[in-house]
């Protein structure tokens, strides 16, 4: 962020609107293609191909499929770019369309992303080839470090500000959107490119495995018999504005972002802490930092990974900032739809969360079946059920303890 | 007008060992913390200098069995913000945690970690692996641990970064804190040394010796060929100035401007640069011996055209004394640059020694030995090896 953007410029809280998202995740590549999956509640989760899976406990994830990265870049070499990289170019790219900058993106547009693996694919072969006994091609540590994609994707943009790349386990992308949301707010820019991404690769399926994390059946948040999650990969991008910068342009204004909150656990490198003090601290902040009241909610796009702690954690969170009502807010986790995407999670479910809120419709929290009395939520288990959500929050909770909550508006 | 934010403390581990002190007295000295890697065999290979933290103990910091099995850059990263809280006469045991912030910038972070992971589940398959060494591989792992340590429940960030990543660190968190009511924030670079991180670099031709010659790392010098690889942690204590001038903390020095960039061009830092005016100023440079030489002193230009005869800026490195240990390193280097500040001593700018490239010598004043001299302004650039960069401005409060 340049010099001059040091300064807050006054004292008036700015608000955020939301003029462009782009997304591919396994449902598919697009916003079209995506609410089209959550409408119907299609499962895109499967046996992982890209790898042998077959050697681990649990073997499914949520692949994006038949991938073909055809786009033509002004400034990068395709082939020396990780799979991370070309993903987050064809959701920059959908965002962008939307909001009228595809050609002209202001130069001092900050990108802030959010990830946990970064270029993950290419380091992984990488190291591979050493175990092996070969030399490690350069080429493969190109885009390997995490925070080479957000400079290639400046590179690519021409931009030349900020690319803070965050990396706070599942929270990034939240984190990240909540950044750049409270940088508009502030006054310091007018425009923001944030989101989140990761990729599938075995490292990570490998980790989580022998964290004995992943499910062998189906991943089911909130259920009673939920016995873990399911990785996937994905990317979500916004174009984030100032609004009257947005409405003096007469772009299309998707949403509002009106909260945002963040807070730590201090508890545990891989465990929530139980009692959802953390959690709840972060929501609490995004409802305060919106000025409005845990009432106002109408629906919460959860973290709801399908691990028995992460779910009970967050029922408890949310019991204690919604006390009674919680039993009646509908909540889903898109998750038992395309997996956990990681830093990618939060951005891809801040996008469905406003599509949804413009449909009408809420996401549904498939493969529930049977209610669990420590989750005692109005789960959203049958798909298509119309709604008017007028304000909407999305969950993202990471290991290490980082906890971010942000708040939607309709627009 | 923005809120002003000041460092009241400071702590670190590096090659010149454990402590703010150890550090002073080897940057004061010239003294490097260079010398055969130990921790992996450099047989067969061109380069093997490094900048190992030596007789590193974290019991004798922070005793804790907790993170005994945290890998080393958590553990740096442990041992930093404790000698930090305690140098700002912090205690984490009676904050109000929910007004504490963390942010940590990291480079390759715990690769090693990832390296005996991945090793084990090609070698041996998924029984072998074991989920501790996936649990702390992760980036945000010595950021996770810190808020465990030190009841940080306010907000925690980890930056990704090259060697700017310290720099952003700190620039992230003046906003995180700006934009919350958070009281302090701790902040941090932390960094591990392993053989797949100097192997990939010298396979880019980056690591001294890249032409076969004299090993080392020479910051703008004539004879320049490549970084020494290094490793560390420094976190500093940030708080609202009013708040840490209320509980008469001792500050180091006021944060100024802060500005950082996905491609550094001459002139991109001029608007922060013109901020430091005609004062004379300690330069902690992020020259490595690569290629970012150039373009570190092709950004540096504008300040030190403007600087003339006693005005002329100091120009200073540490990575003679500590390595290259990018996002740790930029932390490090903005560490020595606020001691500057704070006790009126410039120490040896740590670059002549091998010779100055002609084309740097207009940069400003390169000190053999110390030189006491009250400083009140000081700029901390950096610049990544993806060409990216970021600097930073601190102020002295008198």
């Amino acid at each position: 962020m340049n010099a001059s953007i040091n300064k807050i410029s006054n004292g008036l809280n700015r608000r955020v609107v939301v003029t462009g998202a782009g997304l591919i995740t396994a449902l598919g590549a697009g916003k079209k293609e995506n609410l089209h999956g959550i409408l119907e509640g299609r499962n895109a989760i499967m046996e992982v191909k890209s790898f042998d899976a077959g050697k681990y406990r649990g073997r499914i994830g949520g692949e994006i499929k038949n991938f073909n990265f055809s786009r033509k870049c002004r400034r990068l070499k395709p082939s020396r770019l990780d799979r991370a990289t070309k993903l987050l170019l064809i959701a920059v790219d959908e965002a962008l369309e939307e909001a009228g900058f595809r050609q002209n993106l202001p130069a001092d547009t900050p990108a802030v992303f959010g990830t946990t693996l970064g270029g993950m694919l290419s380091g992984e072969a990488y190291h591979k080839e050493i175990i092996l006994g070969k030399k490690g091609r350069p080429s493969l540590i190109f885009d390997y470090p995490a925070h080479h994609q957000g400079i290639h994707i400046a590179e690519e943009y021409g931009l030349n500000n900020a690319s803070f790349t965050i990396s706070n386990a599942c929270a990034s992308g939240t984190n990240a959107i909540g950044f750049a949301y409270n940088e508009i707010r502030a006054g310091n820019i007018a425009i923001a490119l944030a989101g989140g991404y990761d990729t599938m690769c075995e490292f990570t399926f490998a980790g989580f495995n022998s964290l004995q994390a992943i499910t062998q059946t189906t991943c089911k948040p909130f259920d009673r018999n939920r016995d873990g999650l399911v990785l996937g990969e994905g990317v979500g991008v916004m174009v984030l504005e100032e609004m009257s910068h947005a409405v003096s342009r007469n772009a299309s204004i998707l949403a509002e972002v009106i909260g945002y909150g963040e807070s730590s656990d201090a508890f545990h490198i891989t465990r929530p802490e139980p009692a959802g003090e953390g959690a709840s601290l972060a929501i609490s902040r995004a409802i305060s930092n919106a000025g409005i009241s845990a009432g106002d909610i109408d629906y919460i796009n959860a973290h709801g990974t399908g691990t028995p702690f992460n779910d009970v954690m967050e029922s408890k969170a949310i019991q204690r900032i919604f006390g009674a009502a919680s039993r009646n807010i509908p909540v889903s986790s898109i998750k038992s739809m395309i997996g956990h995407l990681l830093g990618g999670s939060g951005a891809v479910e801040a996008i469905i969360t406003i599509l949804a809120m413009k449909e009408g419709v809420l996401p549904p929290n498939i493969n529930y079946q049977t209610p669990d009395p420590e989750c005692n939520l109005n789960i959203v288990s049958v798909p298509g059920q119309k709604a008017h959500i007028r304000r909407a929050l999305s969950n993202s909770f990471g290991f290490g303890g980082a906890n971010a909550a942000i708040i939607f508006q309709g627009y | 007008m923005a809120e002003e934010f000041v460092i009241t403390g400071i702590g670190m581990v590096c090659a010149s060992g454990t402590g703010k002190e150890m550090f002073w007295d080897a940057l004061i000295n010239s003294r490097t913390g260079l010398k055969n890697i130990a921790r992996f065999d450099t047989g067969g290979r061109k380069s093997h200098l490094g900048g190992e933290v030596p007789d590193f103990d974290l019991d004798a910091v922070f005793p804790d069995r907790r993170f005994r099995r945290a890998a080393d850059v958590s553990k740096y990263c442990l041992a930093s913000s404790k000698l930090a809280i305690d140098d700002a006469g912090l205690d984490p045991y009676r904050w109000d945690g929910s007004k504490v912030g963390l942010v940590v910038g990291v480079t390759h972070c715990a690769i090693n970690y990832s390296r005996e992971f991945h090793t084990a589940m090609v070698r041996e398959g998924p029984a072998a692996v074991s989920p501790s060494l996936f649990s702390d591989s992760v980036l945000n792992a010595p950021a996770g641990n810190v808020s465990i340590a030190f009841n940080i429940k306010g907000a925690i960030h980890t930056i990704v970064g090259g060697t700017p990543a310290g720099i952003d660190a700190i620039g992230f968190a003046t906003r995180v804190m700006r934009n919350s009511n958070l009281d302090l924030c701790l902040v941090g670079g932390a960094e591990e040394m392993d053989s797949v991180v100097s192997d990939g670099y010298a396979r880019f031709g980056l690591l001294s010796p890249n032409d076969g010659q004299h090993e080392g790392i020479k910051p703008f010098g004539i004879r320049r060929n490549g970084f020494v690889i290094g490793e560390g942690a420094c976190v500093l204590v940030i708080e609202r100035k009013k708040a840490a001038m209320e509980r008469k903390a001792k500050i180091y020095a006021e944060i100024g401007m802060f500005d950082t960039a996905a491609c550094v061009t001459p002139g991109r830092f001029r608007d922060v640069l013109k901020n430091i005016g005609d004062e004379t100023a300690y330069i902690s440079t992020g020259a490595n011996g690569t290629a970012g030489d150039d373009i570190e002193a092709g950004a540096l230009q504008v300040l030190c055209d403007s600087g003339h005869g006693s005005r002329k800026p100091f120009i200073g490195n540490i990575k003679p004394v500590t390595g290259e240990c990018f996002a740790a390193g930029s932390m490090l280097q903005i560490a020595s640059a606020a001691m500057v500040i704070q006790r009126g001593i410039i120490p040896p700018s740590n670059i002549q020694a091998e010779g100055l490239g002609p084309k740097f010598r207009g940069l400003g004043r390169f000190n053999v030995s110390a030189v006491e001299m009250k400083i009140n302004v000081a700029a901390i650039s950096s610049i990544g090896l993806k060409e990216e960069g970021a600097l930073l401005v601190l102020r002295g409060l008198h």
